[in-house]
């Protein structure tokens, strides 16, 4: 080869190089476009607004809560930033296609542009970017530094003196239920946020549906003729005749797991509301406590130690990655997990493959003294709905929201279109067998999702009729709900704030206290700690300085009593 | 003669860089821009990698102020305002400041004790096999867990050592107790470390490996005349040929002494193992949930650095008046 070919293959080569280097560059985020909104329209419109209060032009809302349609004069477009749920990733890329948005978009003259975070972490790089969307739906509680962060540092507006007057019917709804509305606003009654509930529109009242709780083998009860367990005695007889028992009928007596747990080790800490405490802050006659520094903890702590050394507990709980497993093998007697992915889930796989098998739910246990309590708050970190600094459509995407709450947005986002996904019969909104028993392909949830939102946790007073279609349309999940939600919830705290230094000295001092009781439970539980210690654990935890977080929890739990 | 046209270059640049004598300027500014003449297309293509290394590493660096600052992303790093010493302190008042500190150094050590060794004899034994076939099967299969991904690793590890896994069925076959392994706390560092040194001897072997093979064989023939056997050989021919290799890894893993990768430890540590488990990086880490707290991550994350900084410049000391073998 001459020279010169020699020289212009290698400036090729070079040139070939280069490029494929530049191209490795991760394509950018999709840019989020705030409404390229003429200013000049929005302020006829608003200018009308504060004339006619009656509401004689388009945009205000009629006195019922009926917003008028279309919301704006002009198109405008609204970026969302808002999880998508799973079963709705499974059939479409963004919210978009979802027919109940579609209309809303035609009805609305608002078009959106959804923003799906692939990660937690994009919430956080979005809030630092300085490009914020025009709305936000997110467990907004668990920013750092709180909601009240998120307002100070110029994220999101607070809504307070527009909600009555843009935001009627959410505001009607609360109203209604000032217990529920008090866990949504700040300490000072900042308004801010929108979140999701179940609706019954005939009183204004919102349903609780529980998804966790304890389930049980029904088939192992009946083989060692026990009823379902109701207190904890009564539980640690059943696990004691699981152990003692061939009752998963494989002729190895010494296989049985009575009580499977993993490393997470929630089914044995929700077994704490028994004695009426936790390994955290809860409330104790009105006043706010340290689970673990008080004598009802050392009874909880010595039963689980009596269960673990008798072996009615899997010993390999505290480093146990997948209990599940041990249910679907058939070794397992009970547990705590959830409902769909956990209790039914399982019982639908236990069944085919061993057949006989029947896992039940079984209720809160009571403690020795009498307390049935859960331990978390059902409120506790919503997901919900804020306004950014960056929106320049406040009230129009105020009453966009809004919507979802009245009585046709209701329908419209939990059923989806009258006539496709669901139909009234006898005035009962039923989905229609498009969606419940689809031929295109799609599972159930799926389906569903293709039309309206259904069980998603998006910001609209779901209409509780939809779950009575789909998680009460058994026996077997009828009775979950009533097991699982007679316990009370007296030892929960409710969802206070903290401010900037609050948080800081809290978690200077809970980040040591933390450790401590995470490692010195598990110790207690399997043994290698004796209980006899259990006075220098509190000493210490004493001396770790939990005093100045009381303090702390009870200046912002007065804080939240004042809301 | 008839000269080339490149022949006449060369002549022409030999001629400019040959001045009269004496009148050679001095200094490293000049003498740094003779070179930079000289040899222009190699200063061009180290640019790029020098801008790389300025605009992506040292400029950053800045950032490190937020160690000295209550960092809030919406004020960004230079609105926040400074605390000084503030997280350092909360650091070293925690209860658990030993502890953490006390685990991250003893794993290391062990790491440096029986890790650094590993894969040197395992390269020195390998080095023995006359067949070649059977070495390079034994390299590859040695080497492939190092493209094993953590998480795998702690997945396998995690099911090995549980009640009913592989190990505890052996022990079980001599007749022994089963045990958890990975609930004693005891057993965590060698869980750990025997774990690392499976994953790692063969990749790490294959530097020594190529160390060895420059070795110059009449080193070994002339030790062999001289009458040394096999192990005498290694000692006296073998060790002193690699040992430049050998300190020049050694000071890098000083280097990392105070940095024991977390992941690891994350995915096989739990509440029990706690006392032996718990490294000040996972340690931050869970304090890091408790609240998304950046400023003071970065600033154990600083301490970790100057401490790696100082042992590395040590062992760097050390090694050029021991060996005059150095990084630098």
């Amino acid at each position: 080869m001459n020279s010169t070919i020699k020289k212009s293959l290698s400036v090729v080569m070079c040139t070939a190089m280069l490029a494929s280097v530049a191209g490795c560059s991760s394509s950018g985020t999709p840019s989020t476009s705030t409404a390229p909104s003429q200013s000049s329209a929005a302020s006829p419109a608003s200018g009308s607004q504060a004339e006619s209060a009656a509401g004689s032009s388009e945009a205000a809302p009629a006195s019922d809560g009926t917003i008028a349609m279309p919301i704006s004069a002009e198109p405008i477009t609204l970026s969302y930033f808002i999880k998508m749920n799973s079963a709705m990733s499974a059939t479409m890329p963004t919210y978009e296609d979802v027919e109940c948005f579609k209309k809303l978009e035609e009805m609305t003259n608002i078009h959106i542009e959804w923003i799906h975070p692939s990660s937690n972490d994009q919430f956080n790089l979005m809030i630092t970017s300085n490009d914020l969307p025009d709305l936000i739906n997110w467990q907004l509680t668990t920013a750092k530094g709180g909601s009240e962060a998120l307002i100070n540092d110029g994220i999101i507006i607070p809504l307070t003196d527009k909600m009555a007057e843009f935001a009627p019917n959410y505001t009607r709804i609360m109203n209604a239920n000032p217990e529920l509305k008090k866990t949504t606003l700040l300490d000072d009654g900042t308004e801010y946020q929108f979140i999701n509930f179940n609706y019954d529109p005939t009183d204004n009242s919102i349903k609780v549906f529980k998804i966790l709780g304890p389930y049980i083998r029904k088939d192992w009860l009946d083989k060692v003729g026990l009823g379902i367990p109701k207190t904890t005695d009564e539980m640690y007889t059943v696990l004691k005749a699981f152990k003692d028992n061939d009752v998963n009928g494989n002729g190895d007596p010494n296989d049985e797991i009575p009580f499977v747990c993993g490393k997470s080790l929630e089914p044995v800490r929700v077994l704490s509301g028994a004695f009426g405490t936790r390994d955290s802050f809860h409330m104790k006659n009105g006043e706010v406590v340290y689970g673990p520094t008080q004598p009802e903890f050392k009874e909880y702590l010595t039963m689980i130690n009596k269960w673990y050394s008798e072996g009615l507990i899997n010993s390999d709980f505290p480093v146990n990655d997948n209990p599940g497993a041990k249910i679907l093998s058939n070794e397992a007697g009970s547990t705590y997990a959830s409902m769909g992915s956990g209790l039914i889930m399982q019982s639908t796989a236990l069944a085919e493959e061993y057949p006989g098998a029947e896992l039940v739910s079984m209720p809160w246990l009571t403690g020795p003294n009498g307390d049935h309590s859960v331990i978390y708050d059902s409120n506790a970190n919503p997901r919900a709905t804020a306004i950014t600094t960056a929106n320049k459509h406040v009230e129009e995407s105020l009453r966009w929201i809004d919507y979802a709450y009245s009585a046709e947005g209701s329908m419209l986002t939990t059923f989806g279109i009258e006539g496709v996904s669901y139909e009234m019969k006898d005035g009962y909104p039923t989905l229609t067998d498009l969606v419940m028993n689809n031929t295109m392909g799609y599972n159930q949830e799926e389906a569903i999702a293709r039309y309206c939102l259904g069980p998603i946790n998006y910001p609209n007073a779901r209409d509780y009729r939809f779950y009575e279609q789909v998680n009460l349309d058994t026996e077997m999940k009828r009775q979950i709900q009533v097991d699982w939600t007679q316990a009370t919830e007296d030892i929960c705290m409710p969802p206070i704030t903290m401010n900037t230094q609050e948080s800081a000295q809290y978690s200077s001092v809970m980040a040591d206290i933390k450790t401590y009781v995470d490692e010195m439970q598990v110790k207690f539980m399997i043994g290698d700690e004796s209980l006899d210690n259990f006075d220098t654990f509190v000493k210490n935890i004493e001396g770790m300085g939990i005093d100045q977080a009381i303090e702390i929890q009870k200046a912002a739990l007065a804080r939240y009593g004042q809301r | 003669m008839e000269f080339t046209e490149k022949q006449k270059g060369r002549k022409h640049m030999a001629a400019k860089s040959l001045s009269p004598a004496g009148t050679r300027k001095k200094g490293v500014g000049a003498m740094l821009k003779r070179d930079f003449m000289k040899y222009k297309g190699i200063y061009a293509l180290a640019v790029p990698v020098l801008a790389y290394f300025i605009i992506f590493k040292y400029i950053p660096m800045y950032g490190i102020t937020i160690a000295f600052k209550n960092y809030v992303p919406t004020k960004g790093i230079f609105g926040s305002d400074w605390v000084g010493f503030e997280h350092f302190m909360r650091f070293f008042k925690s209860v658990y400041f030993k502890r953490t500190v006390l685990n991250t150094l003893i794993i290391s050590v062990y790491d440096v004790i029986f890790g650094f060794p590993a894969p040197i004899i395992f390269a020195l034994l390998l080095n023995e096999v006359k067949n070649n076939i059977f070495k390079r099967t034994i390299q590859t299969i040695t080497y492939l867990p190092h493209f094993i991904s953590t998480v795998v690793i702690a997945g396998m590890i995690i099911d090995f050592t549980s009640q009913n896994g592989l190990i505890n069925n052996i022990i079980a076959l001599f007749g022994g107790e089963r045990t958890d392994m990975l609930m004693r706390p005891e057993m965590f560092r060698g869980i750990y470390i025997i774990s690392g040194i499976w994953q790692g001897v063969g990749w790490g072997s294959i530097i020594y490996l190529s160390a060895l093979s420059s070795i110059d064989q009449e080193q070994y023939e002339a030790a062999y005349i001289d009458g040394a056997n096999r192990w005498q050989q290694a000692i006296n021919v073998t060790l002193p040929g690699i040992m430049p290799t050998i300190t020049i890894l050694f000071i890098l893993k000083i280097g990392g002494l105070m940095s024991v990768g977390s992941e690891k430890i994350l995915l096989l540590y739990s509440p029990v193992t706690y006392e032996t488990a718990d490294i000040i990086s996972t340690f931050i880490y869970r304090k890091g949930l408790l609240d998304m707290d950046y400023s003071f991550s970065t600033a154990v994350g600083l301490f970790n650095s100057i401490i790696n900084i100082i042992l590395l410049s040590t062992a760097n000391a050390l090694s050029r008046k021991v060996n005059e073998t150095s990084l630098w």
